[in-house]
């Protein structure tokens, strides 16, 4: 997408002041802007050469450093993200940056294209030290916007972790996307409502239970997340399920027509039930039971 | 943590030249008792001149390094009453003191500083006899912290949604006359 192509292009930055998230834009000059582009031309270069379409992020899987992901914008988990990219009107920043550079939990670039459509590409950020480089005092007087420069002064990234549409956001670096999203967090303060709701798709099984000690464990939670977001939760089976926790040896019991996971197998339970805990018996020896951090459906 | 309003010197000189016409009209009337006319006109001169000066200034760094938002204008609304209410509540009632000691000089420059401290903690710079002289109107952007728009629209039409602008202030933007702005 030709440099033109863009209406405008303006620069950003969330920090965390006295315990309070400030958003603000920053002024910049056009050789930010022309960073800022080419960071845009590489992340989507990165992106689209991976083979495949675009998976859907889950919390619960372990991922590489570059990935092909992508989530919806309106997921419930990604409130904060949702609100910077419907954001009317951004403040233009008020605060000395010489004294938050390093106080900056993300940067963010907002993209608008001439047809109407914006992006807001966002970054962690990684060499942001020394990122002010001003003009001179006497020009710094009436024009403070920022310089690019060509020592090591300042250096934008590469390119962005992930980048916020419309409707969905396109992911390159899961990490950089958990850590900016706070998706950890959030995910674990809705928990156990999400849990509860897994009732009305598996009947079999008392996620009631459940919900009290998911909405205290980051593990048990992001596992919930990944289960809720499969389409195939109703034709489970409640007999293959007992079959394969009593496989895996994962202890459970049935109350009133529903299964019940003994405490300490709660988070192998949600493994099952997540595709990610399986046996291979392949010796005379007893089965191997497996967990898969990262998992990938061929058949 | 410190904060600023970005570009505090222009600023002040905005507000310095919201007080332009009030440092005319003391010239043409002058302090005879305390001060001759050639130093007073010296200093309504510099007082006049260099805050344009440095308006003009911004102005043109703000062009050179393109300095520009998209603002989101759905939601603002005109000030038109902002140029009587700047009249009668700081020009004439400055302006109809009348000075015959030292004293009194001293309290009139005081109750300047005064309205331009209060001036300035309310973020009024905007208001500014040359830009309507120019023909700039002025709307606030609720959206925005209530920042500042000024353009020669007479009216922003409801299917404009977004006007690319040039920035003054971190609160003021000017949509500038023959000025080409993208799509």
């Amino acid at each position: 997408m030709p440099f033109e192509d863009f209406r405008s292009i303006e620069f950003g930055i969330c920090s965390i002041i006295d315990g309070q998230e400030i958003i603000a834009l920053i002024p910049i000059d056009d050789s930010v802007r022309q960073s800022l582009y080419e960071m845009h031309e590489t992340f989507y270069n990165t992106y689209l050469a991976i083979d495949g379409n675009p998976l859907l992020f889950e919390a619960s899987e372990k991922y590489g450093q570059d990935e092909k992901l992508t989530i919806p914008l309106n997921n419930q988990n990604l409130n904060s993200l949702n609100n910077l990219y419907n954001q009317p009107n951004i403040p233009v920043s008020n605060l000395v940056l010489s004294e938050i550079a390093n106080k900056i939990t993300y940067y963010f670039a907002v993209f608008h294209h001439i047809n109407g459509a914006k992006q807001i590409a966002v970054r962690r950020p990684s060499q942001f030290k020394g990122l002010l480089k001003k003009h001179n005092k006497l020009i710094q007087l009436v024009d403070d916007t920022l310089k690019v420069v060509v020592d090591d002064i300042f250096k934008l990234d590469i390119d962005f972790d992930f980048i916020i549409h419309e409707l969905v956001i396109d992911i390159l670096h899961p990490t950089g996307f958990t850590f900016i999203a706070n998706i950890e967090e959030e995910i674990l303060r809705t928990a156990a409502d999400a849990t509860r709701l897994l009732t009305t798709r598996i009947a079999f099984v008392n996620f009631n239970y459940l919900a009290n000690y998911v909405g205290h464990s980051k593990a048990a939670a992001k596992l919930i997340a990944s289960i809720k977001s499969r389409e195939d939760l109703e034709r489970t089976s409640m007999e293959k399920l007992i079959a394969k926790c009593q496989s895996l040896n994962v202890l459970i019991r049935v109350e009133n027509e529903q299964i019940v996971p003994e405490d300490n197998s709660v988070i192998h339970f949600l493994q099952i039930l997540d595709r990610r805990e399986y046996d291979v018996d392949l010796t005379d020896d007893n089965p191997e039971i497996f967990v898969a951090s990262s998992r990938k459906k061929i058949s | 943590m410190k904060s600023n309003e970005g570009l505090p010197l222009i600023k002040l000189m905005m507000l310095l030249s919201s007080m332009a016409p009030l440092f005319i009209l003391i010239g043409i009337k002058g302090f005879d008792h305390v001060i001759c006319d050639k130093y007073l006109w010296i200093a309504v001169s510099f007082l006049v001149v260099i805050p344009y000066l440095f308006i003009w200034l911004r102005i043109y760094f703000s062009k050179k390094s393109n300095d520009t938002f998209l603002l989101d204008v759905s939601e603002t609304k005109t000030n038109r009453e902002y140029l009587f209410t700047y009249l009668i509540t700081i020009l004439l009632p400055l302006f109809s003191v009348t000075i015959t000691t030292n004293r009194e000089f001293v309290a009139m420059i005081s109750a300047i500083f005064f309205v331009v401290f209060v001036l300035w903690n309310m973020n009024l710079h905007f208001i500014n006899i040359l830009f309507a002289i120019l023909g700039y109107r002025v709307y606030t952007i609720d959206s925005y912290n209530c920042s500042v728009l000024l353009t020669k629209r007479t009216r922003i039409p409801s299917n404009i949604k977004e006007l690319k602008v040039h920035r003054i202030s971190n609160s003021v933007f000017i949509e500038l006359k023959n000025y080409k702005y993208a799509i």
